[in-house]
C-alpha cells in the first residue's frame, strides 16, 4: 500500500493558548514567591478543548481557586477567555496569540484579581514560619 | 445523621420606590424566619444559600435568634475568606471541620471533616449560571470543567465520599447533568452501583441523582397542594415561554457518589413547602415567588 500522506505535514506556527497559560502560571508562581502557584488543566468536550487557570495555595492544604477559563477547538483560535470574578460571567473572544495575550494582561490587571490573588498570598503562610 | 439544607432565596428585589423597600423589607423578614423556622424544627446542621438578598450577618443572628440549644450547637458563621461569593453556608459545628478546597466564582467546594467515626465528606454547593444570560450550549460546556474540579478534589481528599448540591440551573435530564462528559449523574441505584461508564474508552465516575424521583404529578391526588405532605413536582415553576416548555423544573438539586448511597434514603430527601407556619407555595402548589422565592428549598439527610 502507497503512503498518502503529504510529504510535510508543515509546523504550526501559532502559539497555542495552553502554552501561554502555562507561561503565566510559572510567572505568577514566581511573583508570589511560591505562595500562590499558578496551575493550568485541560478538559475536553467534543471538539472543544476547555482549560482551567487555577491558583493553588501549597500552604493552605492545596486549596484550589478557579480564576477562569479559556475554551478553543482543535484550530486553537478563536479562543475565548471567560470568568465570573467580577460577579457576571464574562467572554471574551481572541483571534490569534497576540489578542489573547491582551485580553490576558487585561483580565490579570482586573482589580477583582488582584483582590483574589493578593488575598490568597495575605492567608498563605511561608515554609518554616509557624502557622 | 446529618442533615443539609439549601435554598435560592431568590435574590434582592426592587427598591426603587419606598413602598418597595417597605414590600422587600418584609419578605426578607418572612424569608429570615422561614429559614429560621426550618433550620431549627429540622435539625439542620448546615444550611446553605444562594441569591441571599440580606447579610450574612442578619442571617447567622436569625438562625441562632431564640436558640433553646447549647451555644455549642449554634450555627457558626459563613467562612468569610472564601472567594465564592454566591453561596453561604452555615454550619451548626465549629468552621475547622468545614474547609475550602476547591472554588470558583460559582461553586465552593468543602472538606467536611467531623470527628472520628464520621467518615469525612467532599461537599460541593453551587450557583451556576442561569438561562437567562447562559445558553444551554454553554452550560452543557461548563460542566465537564467543573466534573474535573471534583475529581482533583476528590484525588486530594484520597476518597470520593462526594455531595454535589445546589442550584445547577439546569434540570436532572439535560446534558450537564446527564452527559458522561458532564457530572455523569443516572437516576437509579441500580445503574450507579456500577460506579463508572466508559465512553469511547474513557472510564466516566456516577453520580446518583435522586431528585429524579420528583418529576411529575403522580402523589397530588393524595396530597393536593394543601396538605402539608404535598409534594412539588420541581424547585422552580415558570409559566409561559417557547414552544418547548416544562413548566416546572428541577433545577435545586443534590447529587451523591454511589459511596454514599449506604447512607442515604430516598425518603430523607424532600422539597420543603413550608415551616409549619408559612407555605412556600400557593393554593396552586406554586412557588411563593413575591412574597419569599421562586425557588423551593431541598432538605435532605446523610446517616452518617
Amino acid at each position: 500500500m502507497p503512503d498518502l500522506l503529504p510529504d510535510d505535514f508543515g509546523t504550526e506556527t501559532v502559539t497555542p493558548p495552553v502554552t501561554i497559560l502555562r507561561e503565566q502560571a510559572e510567572h505568577l508562581s514566581r511573583r508570589t514567591g511560591g505562595l500562590v502557584l499558578g496551575r493550568v488543566t485541560t478538559a475536553q468536550r467534543g471538539d472543544k478543548f476547555v482549560q482551567q487557570f487555577v491558583l493553588e495555595v501549597p500552604s493552605l492544604d492545596n486549596y484550589a481557586y478557579q480564576l477562569f477559563t479559556v475554551q478553543h477547538t482543535i484550530i486553537l483560535y478563536p479562543a475565548e477567555l471567560r470568568h465570573g470574578v467580577a460577579g457576571v460571567t464574562l467572554l471574551t473572544t481572541t483571534k490569534d496569540p497576540e489578542e489573547f495575550q491582551n485580553a490576558l494582561r487585561d483580565f490579570f490587571a482586573l482589580p477583582e484579581v488582584r483582590k483574589i490573588v493578593a488575598a490568597l498570598k495575605a492567608q498563605a503562610v511561608p515554609a518554616g514560619a509557624p502557622a | 445523621m446529618l442533615t443539609f439544607f439549601f435554598w435560592n432565596m431568590g435574590g434582592e428585589g426592587h427598591k426603587r420606590s419606598p413602598d418597595e423597600v417597605k414590600t422587600e423589607a418584609a419578605r426578607e423578614q418572612r424569608l429570615l424566619a422561614v429559614l429560621r423556622n426550618v433550620a431549627e424544627s429540622r435539625d439542620v446542621d448546615v444550611v446553605m444559600l444562594a441569591e441571599c438578598p440580606v447579610s450574612a450577618a442578619r442571617v447567622l443572628e436569625e438562625l441562632n435568634r431564640g436558640s433553646t440549644r447549647p451555644q455549642s450547637m449554634w450555627f457558626r458563621d459563613t467562612d468569610a475568606t472564601s472567594m465564592c461569593e454566591r453561596v453561604l453556608i452555615f454550619p451548626r459545628f465549629p468552621a475547622r471541620f468545614l474547609t475550602k478546597r476547591s472554588e470558583g466564582a460559582r461553586y465552593t467546594g468543602r472538606l467536611l471533616k467531623l470527628p472520628d467515626p464520621r467518615p469525612s465528606l467532599n461537599l460541593f454547593v453551587v450557583h451556576f449560571g442561569s438561562k437567562q444570560h447562559k445558553s444551554e450550549a454553554s452550560q452543557t460546556l461548563a460542566a465537564p470543567v467543573f466534573s474535573q474540579t471534583v475529581r482533583e478534589l476528590e484525588k486530594k481528599s484520597k476518597h470520593d465520599r462526594t455531595i454535589l448540591v445546589g442550584d445547577f440551573n439546569m434540570n436532572p435530564f439535560e446534558d450537564g447533568i446527564v452527559g458522561a462528559e458532564g457530572l455523569n449523574a443516572a437516576m437509579t441505584r441500580h445503574v450507579v452501583q456500577k460506579e463508572s461508564r466508559t465512553v469511547d474508552g474513557k472510564p466516566y465516575p456516577f453520580f446518583y441523582n435522586p431528585m429524579w424521583s420528583f418529576f411529575g404529578d403522580s402523589t397530588h391526588a393524595a396530597h393536593p397542594p394543601s396538605s402539608p405532605a404535598h409534594e412539588p413536582p420541581g424547585t422552580c415553576y415558570y409559566p409561559a415561554g417557547e414552544s418547548r416548555w416544562h413548566y416546572w423544573n428541577i433545577f435545586d438539586q443534590v447529587l451523591l457518589r454511589p459511596s454514599l448511597l449506604p447512607y442515604f434514603n430516598n425518603s430523607d430527601l424532600e422539597i420543603v413547602t413550608g415551616d409549619g407556619e408559612t407555605r412556600l407555595i400557593d393554593g396552586n402548589g406554586l412557588p411563593a415567588r413575591v412574597t419569599l422565592s421562586d425557588h423551593l428549598p431541598i432538605l435532605f439527610r446523610l446517616n452518617v
